[in-house]
Protein backbone atom coordinates (compact mmCIF):
# COMPACT_ATOMS: atom_id res chain seq x y z
CA UNK A 1 0.00 0.00 0.00
CA UNK A 2 1.19 3.51 -0.78
CA UNK A 3 1.96 5.67 2.25
CA UNK A 4 1.17 9.38 2.17
CA UNK A 5 2.31 11.92 4.73
CA UNK A 6 -0.05 14.71 5.81
CA UNK A 7 2.12 17.14 3.90
CA UNK A 8 1.90 15.10 0.69
CA UNK A 9 -1.88 14.86 0.98
CA UNK A 10 -2.25 18.60 1.40
CA UNK A 11 0.13 19.30 -1.50
CA UNK A 12 -2.00 17.18 -3.83
CA UNK A 13 -5.35 18.55 -2.64
CA UNK A 14 -4.00 22.11 -2.96
CA UNK A 15 -2.79 21.62 -6.51
CA UNK A 16 -6.09 20.12 -7.63
CA UNK A 17 -8.14 22.55 -5.55
CA UNK A 18 -6.71 25.50 -7.45
CA UNK A 19 -6.74 23.93 -10.89
CA UNK A 20 -8.43 25.27 -14.01
CA UNK A 21 -9.36 21.85 -15.37
CA UNK A 22 -10.26 23.04 -18.85
CA UNK A 23 -7.08 25.03 -19.31
CA UNK A 24 -4.65 22.49 -17.85
CA UNK A 25 -6.41 19.41 -19.22
CA UNK A 26 -6.50 20.63 -22.80
CA UNK A 27 -2.93 21.94 -22.63
CA UNK A 28 -1.59 18.67 -21.21
CA UNK A 29 -3.30 16.43 -23.75
CA UNK A 30 -2.46 18.61 -26.75
CA UNK A 31 1.16 18.87 -25.59
CA UNK A 32 1.30 15.07 -25.32
CA UNK A 33 0.00 14.66 -28.89
CA UNK A 34 2.54 17.18 -30.21
CA UNK A 35 5.61 16.07 -28.24
CA UNK A 36 4.89 12.35 -28.61
CA UNK A 37 3.09 12.18 -31.97
CA UNK A 38 2.59 8.42 -31.87
CA UNK A 39 0.01 8.98 -29.15
CA UNK A 40 -2.25 10.41 -31.87
CA UNK A 41 -3.04 6.82 -32.84
CA UNK A 42 -5.75 6.76 -30.18
CA UNK A 43 -7.51 9.84 -31.50
CA UNK A 44 -8.06 9.04 -35.16
CA UNK A 45 -11.74 9.93 -34.89
CA UNK A 46 -11.12 13.32 -33.27
CA UNK A 47 -10.76 15.31 -36.48
CA UNK A 48 -7.86 17.45 -37.65
CA UNK A 49 -4.60 16.57 -35.86
CA UNK A 50 -2.49 17.42 -38.85
CA UNK A 51 -0.16 19.91 -37.19
CA UNK A 52 0.52 21.54 -33.83
CA UNK A 53 -1.87 24.45 -34.45
CA UNK A 54 -4.68 22.10 -35.41
CA UNK A 55 -4.10 20.00 -32.31
CA UNK A 56 -4.01 23.02 -30.02
CA UNK A 57 -7.32 24.36 -31.37
CA UNK A 58 -9.13 21.03 -31.74
CA UNK A 59 -12.26 21.19 -29.55
CA UNK A 60 -12.51 17.39 -29.21
CA UNK A 61 -8.99 17.23 -27.81
CA UNK A 62 -9.73 20.10 -25.42
CA UNK A 63 -12.88 18.38 -24.16
CA UNK A 64 -11.09 15.08 -23.75
CA UNK A 65 -8.21 16.66 -21.87
CA UNK A 66 -10.68 18.16 -19.41
CA UNK A 67 -12.36 14.75 -19.02
CA UNK A 68 -9.03 13.02 -18.30
CA UNK A 69 -8.12 15.61 -15.68
CA UNK A 70 -11.47 15.24 -13.93
CA UNK A 71 -10.73 11.51 -13.93
CA UNK A 72 -7.77 12.28 -11.68
CA UNK A 73 -10.19 13.74 -9.10
CA UNK A 74 -11.16 10.24 -8.11
CA UNK A 75 -7.58 9.47 -7.18
CA UNK A 76 -7.29 12.71 -5.22
CA UNK A 77 -10.40 11.78 -3.23
CA UNK A 78 -9.23 8.19 -2.65
CA UNK A 79 -5.50 8.53 -2.18
CA UNK A 80 -5.34 5.52 0.10
CA UNK A 81 -6.87 3.20 -2.41
CA UNK A 82 -6.01 4.39 -5.89
CA UNK A 83 -5.46 0.86 -7.18
CA UNK A 84 -9.02 -0.25 -6.39
CA UNK A 85 -10.49 3.10 -7.45
CA UNK A 86 -9.02 2.74 -10.94
CA UNK A 87 -9.58 -1.01 -11.45
CA UNK A 88 -12.52 -0.46 -13.78
CA UNK A 89 -10.80 2.36 -15.67
CA UNK A 90 -7.76 0.14 -16.10
CA UNK A 91 -9.91 -2.61 -17.63
CA UNK A 92 -11.50 0.01 -19.91
CA UNK A 93 -8.13 1.28 -21.15
CA UNK A 94 -6.92 -2.26 -21.73
CA UNK A 95 -9.93 -4.11 -23.12
CA UNK A 96 -11.86 -1.40 -24.88
CA UNK A 97 -9.47 1.42 -25.68
CA UNK A 98 -6.38 -0.76 -26.18
CA UNK A 99 -4.01 1.93 -24.95
CA UNK A 100 -0.36 0.92 -24.51
CA UNK A 101 0.24 1.63 -20.79
CA UNK A 102 3.59 3.29 -21.60
CA UNK A 103 1.50 6.20 -22.85
CA UNK A 104 0.18 6.96 -19.37
CA UNK A 105 3.67 8.02 -18.33
CA UNK A 106 4.01 10.28 -21.37
CA UNK A 107 0.80 12.11 -20.52
CA UNK A 108 1.85 12.31 -16.87
CA UNK A 109 5.14 13.97 -17.90
CA UNK A 110 3.30 16.52 -20.04
CA UNK A 111 0.91 17.24 -17.18
CA UNK A 112 3.90 17.83 -14.87
CA UNK A 113 5.33 20.32 -17.35
CA UNK A 114 2.04 22.19 -17.78
CA UNK A 115 1.58 22.44 -14.00
CA UNK A 116 5.20 23.61 -13.66
CA UNK A 117 4.61 26.36 -16.22
CA UNK A 118 1.46 27.41 -14.37
CA UNK A 119 2.85 27.43 -10.83
CA UNK A 120 6.31 28.75 -11.71
CA UNK A 121 8.83 28.75 -8.90
CA UNK A 122 6.05 27.79 -6.47
CA UNK A 123 6.44 24.34 -8.03
CA UNK A 124 9.37 23.55 -5.75
CA UNK A 125 11.45 20.36 -5.95
CA UNK A 126 9.52 18.97 -2.94
CA UNK A 127 6.16 19.71 -4.55
CA UNK A 128 7.40 18.24 -7.85
CA UNK A 129 8.45 15.06 -6.01
CA UNK A 130 5.01 14.70 -4.41
CA UNK A 131 3.15 15.44 -7.63
CA UNK A 132 5.25 12.93 -9.59
CA UNK A 133 4.78 10.32 -6.83
CA UNK A 134 1.00 10.82 -7.10
CA UNK A 135 1.07 10.51 -10.90
CA UNK A 136 3.28 7.41 -10.69
CA UNK A 137 0.73 5.72 -8.44
CA UNK A 138 -2.07 6.67 -10.85
CA UNK A 139 -0.08 5.39 -13.84
CA UNK A 140 0.64 2.12 -12.06
CA UNK A 141 -3.02 1.64 -11.09
CA UNK A 142 -4.18 2.30 -14.65
CA UNK A 143 -1.81 -0.37 -15.96
CA UNK A 144 -2.64 -2.85 -13.23
CA UNK A 145 -5.49 -4.76 -14.89
CA UNK A 146 -3.75 -5.33 -18.19
CA UNK A 147 -3.09 -8.95 -19.03
CA UNK B 1 14.25 10.12 -34.46
CA UNK B 2 17.05 12.29 -35.78
CA UNK B 3 17.05 16.07 -35.65
CA UNK B 4 15.58 17.87 -38.65
CA UNK B 5 16.89 21.23 -39.84
CA UNK B 6 13.83 22.81 -38.21
CA UNK B 7 14.56 21.11 -34.88
CA UNK B 8 18.12 22.45 -34.91
CA UNK B 9 16.87 25.94 -35.74
CA UNK B 10 14.42 25.88 -32.83
CA UNK B 11 17.05 24.55 -30.41
CA UNK B 12 19.62 27.18 -31.40
CA UNK B 13 17.06 30.00 -31.22
CA UNK B 14 15.82 28.89 -27.81
CA UNK B 15 19.40 28.52 -26.59
CA UNK B 16 20.06 32.23 -27.14
CA UNK B 17 17.24 32.95 -24.65
CA UNK B 18 18.41 30.22 -22.29
CA UNK B 19 22.17 30.96 -22.31
CA UNK B 20 22.12 33.89 -19.85
CA UNK B 21 20.19 31.77 -17.33
CA UNK B 22 21.94 28.49 -18.06
CA UNK B 23 23.76 28.22 -14.72
CA UNK B 24 20.53 28.70 -12.72
CA UNK B 25 18.65 26.28 -14.95
CA UNK B 26 21.39 23.67 -14.48
CA UNK B 27 21.44 24.07 -10.70
CA UNK B 28 17.64 23.88 -10.45
CA UNK B 29 17.41 20.84 -12.77
CA UNK B 30 20.06 18.99 -10.80
CA UNK B 31 18.38 19.90 -7.47
CA UNK B 32 15.10 18.55 -8.75
CA UNK B 33 16.66 15.37 -10.06
CA UNK B 34 18.22 14.63 -6.67
CA UNK B 35 14.97 15.44 -4.83
CA UNK B 36 12.50 13.72 -7.14
CA UNK B 37 14.64 10.69 -8.09
CA UNK B 38 16.60 9.89 -4.93
CA UNK B 39 18.36 6.95 -6.59
CA UNK B 40 20.43 9.51 -8.52
CA UNK B 41 22.04 10.63 -5.26
CA UNK B 42 24.15 7.47 -5.35
CA UNK B 43 26.45 9.17 -7.87
CA UNK B 44 27.19 12.04 -5.51
CA UNK B 45 27.91 10.30 -2.22
CA UNK B 46 31.19 12.23 -2.12
CA UNK B 47 29.41 15.61 -1.81
CA UNK B 48 28.90 17.10 1.63
CA UNK B 49 25.57 18.69 0.81
CA UNK B 50 22.99 17.31 -1.63
CA UNK B 51 20.18 19.69 -0.74
CA UNK B 52 18.56 21.85 -3.45
CA UNK B 53 20.69 24.88 -4.25
CA UNK B 54 23.75 23.79 -2.26
CA UNK B 55 27.23 24.81 -3.38
CA UNK B 56 28.26 21.48 -4.98
CA UNK B 57 24.86 21.25 -6.71
CA UNK B 58 25.19 24.78 -8.15
CA UNK B 59 28.73 24.15 -9.31
CA UNK B 60 27.84 20.88 -10.97
CA UNK B 61 24.69 22.31 -12.58
CA UNK B 62 26.95 24.89 -14.22
CA UNK B 63 29.30 22.15 -15.47
CA UNK B 64 26.43 20.20 -16.95
CA UNK B 65 24.98 23.20 -18.77
CA UNK B 66 28.45 23.92 -20.12
CA UNK B 67 28.27 20.49 -21.71
CA UNK B 68 24.81 21.23 -23.11
CA UNK B 69 26.06 24.53 -24.54
CA UNK B 70 28.91 22.65 -26.19
CA UNK B 71 26.40 20.20 -27.64
CA UNK B 72 24.31 23.04 -29.11
CA UNK B 73 27.42 24.21 -30.92
CA UNK B 74 28.06 20.70 -32.23
CA UNK B 75 24.44 19.93 -33.03
CA UNK B 76 25.28 18.87 -36.58
CA UNK B 77 27.36 15.91 -35.39
CA UNK B 78 26.75 15.19 -31.74
CA UNK B 79 28.36 11.73 -31.80
CA UNK B 80 31.71 13.04 -33.05
CA UNK B 81 31.49 16.27 -31.09
CA UNK B 82 30.82 14.58 -27.73
CA UNK B 83 33.28 11.69 -28.07
CA UNK B 84 35.46 12.78 -25.16
CA UNK B 85 32.49 13.38 -22.90
CA UNK B 86 31.14 9.97 -23.84
CA UNK B 87 34.43 8.33 -22.89
CA UNK B 88 34.38 10.20 -19.59
CA UNK B 89 30.85 9.02 -18.77
CA UNK B 90 31.48 5.47 -20.00
CA UNK B 91 34.81 4.69 -18.40
CA UNK B 92 35.33 7.06 -15.51
CA UNK B 93 31.94 8.20 -14.28
CA UNK B 94 30.05 5.07 -15.34
CA UNK B 95 26.66 6.71 -15.04
CA UNK B 96 23.83 4.38 -16.00
CA UNK B 97 22.48 5.92 -19.24
CA UNK B 98 18.91 5.63 -17.93
CA UNK B 99 19.77 8.64 -15.79
CA UNK B 100 20.31 10.86 -18.84
CA UNK B 101 16.59 10.64 -19.49
CA UNK B 102 15.84 11.54 -15.90
CA UNK B 103 18.06 14.63 -15.97
CA UNK B 104 16.62 15.64 -19.37
CA UNK B 105 13.10 15.51 -17.94
CA UNK B 106 14.10 17.78 -15.07
CA UNK B 107 15.78 20.24 -17.44
CA UNK B 108 12.50 20.43 -19.37
CA UNK B 109 10.50 21.01 -16.16
CA UNK B 110 12.79 23.93 -15.25
CA UNK B 111 12.47 25.38 -18.74
CA UNK B 112 8.67 25.28 -18.36
CA UNK B 113 9.02 27.20 -15.08
CA UNK B 114 11.51 29.79 -16.34
CA UNK B 115 9.99 30.25 -19.80
CA UNK B 116 6.26 29.54 -19.35
CA UNK B 117 5.31 31.33 -22.58
CA UNK B 118 8.27 30.50 -24.81
CA UNK B 119 8.41 26.80 -23.90
CA UNK B 120 5.59 25.93 -26.30
CA UNK B 121 4.79 22.34 -27.36
CA UNK B 122 6.76 22.94 -30.58
CA UNK B 123 9.84 24.06 -28.65
CA UNK B 124 9.30 21.23 -26.16
CA UNK B 125 9.39 18.52 -28.81
CA UNK B 126 12.52 19.95 -30.48
CA UNK B 127 14.34 20.20 -27.16
CA UNK B 128 13.19 16.74 -26.08
CA UNK B 129 14.58 15.33 -29.33
CA UNK B 130 17.82 17.28 -28.87
CA UNK B 131 18.34 16.08 -25.30
CA UNK B 132 17.57 12.53 -26.48
CA UNK B 133 20.17 12.82 -29.23
CA UNK B 134 22.64 14.31 -26.74
CA UNK B 135 22.01 11.38 -24.38
CA UNK B 136 22.56 8.88 -27.17
CA UNK B 137 25.83 10.55 -28.13
CA UNK B 138 26.88 10.43 -24.48
CA UNK B 139 26.14 6.70 -24.32
CA UNK B 140 28.05 6.02 -27.56
CA UNK B 141 31.16 4.61 -25.92
CA UNK B 142 29.43 2.55 -23.26
CA UNK B 143 29.56 -0.84 -24.90
CA UNK B 144 32.39 -1.31 -27.30
CA UNK B 145 31.75 -4.37 -29.48
CA UNK B 146 34.42 -7.07 -29.37
CA UNK B 147 34.34 -8.06 -33.01
CA UNK B 148 33.26 -5.79 -35.77
CA UNK B 149 34.46 -4.65 -39.15
CA UNK B 150 36.11 -1.27 -39.29
CA UNK B 151 33.98 1.54 -40.64
CA UNK B 152 36.24 3.61 -42.89
CA UNK B 153 36.53 6.77 -40.90
CA UNK B 154 36.68 5.36 -37.41
CA UNK B 155 39.80 5.57 -35.32
CA UNK B 156 41.11 2.77 -33.15
CA UNK B 157 40.32 3.51 -29.56
CA UNK B 158 43.62 4.41 -28.06
CA UNK B 159 43.81 6.35 -24.82
CA UNK B 160 45.94 9.49 -24.70
CA UNK B 161 49.14 9.19 -22.68
CA UNK B 162 47.96 11.81 -20.22
CA UNK B 163 45.13 9.61 -19.03
CA UNK B 164 45.12 8.72 -15.34
CA UNK B 165 46.30 5.30 -14.17
CA UNK B 166 42.98 4.31 -12.72
CA UNK B 167 41.27 4.90 -16.03
CA UNK B 168 43.95 2.92 -17.85
CA UNK B 169 43.61 -0.02 -15.53
CA UNK B 170 39.83 -0.01 -15.82
CA UNK B 171 40.19 -0.02 -19.58
CA UNK B 172 42.65 -2.92 -19.43
CA UNK B 173 40.12 -4.86 -17.42
CA UNK B 174 37.45 -4.07 -19.96
CA UNK B 175 39.74 -5.32 -22.73
CA UNK B 176 40.52 -8.46 -20.78
CA UNK B 177 36.86 -9.36 -20.49
CA UNK B 178 36.37 -8.63 -24.16
CA UNK B 179 34.12 -5.65 -23.65
CA UNK B 180 36.50 -3.08 -25.00
CA UNK B 181 38.99 -3.44 -27.78
CA UNK B 182 42.04 -1.31 -27.40
CA UNK B 183 45.32 -0.85 -29.06
CA UNK B 184 47.53 0.91 -26.52
CA UNK B 185 50.74 -0.80 -25.69
CA UNK B 186 53.05 -1.17 -22.79
CA UNK B 187 50.82 -0.60 -19.78
CA UNK B 188 50.95 -3.19 -17.10
CA UNK B 189 47.64 -4.99 -17.12
CA UNK B 190 48.14 -7.06 -14.03
CA UNK B 191 45.34 -6.61 -11.49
Amino acid sequence: MVEWTEQERSIITNIFGNLDYEDVGSKALSRCLIVYPWTQRYFASFGNLYNAEAIKTNPNIAAHGTKVLHGLDRAVKNMDNIKATYAELSVLHSEKLHVDPDNFKLLADCLTIVIAAKLGSAFSPEIQATFQKFLAVVVSALGRQYH
Amino acid sequence: MSLTAKDKEIVKAFWTKLAPKADDVGADALSRMLAVYPQTKTYFAHWKDLSPGSAPVKKHGKTIMGGVADAVGKIDDLTAGLLNLSELHAFTLRVDPANFKILSHNILVVLAIVFPNEFTPEVHVALDKFLGALSRALAEKYRYPTTRSEPQNEQHFSPPLSISTSKRSSMCWLAAVGICRETHKGTSSKR
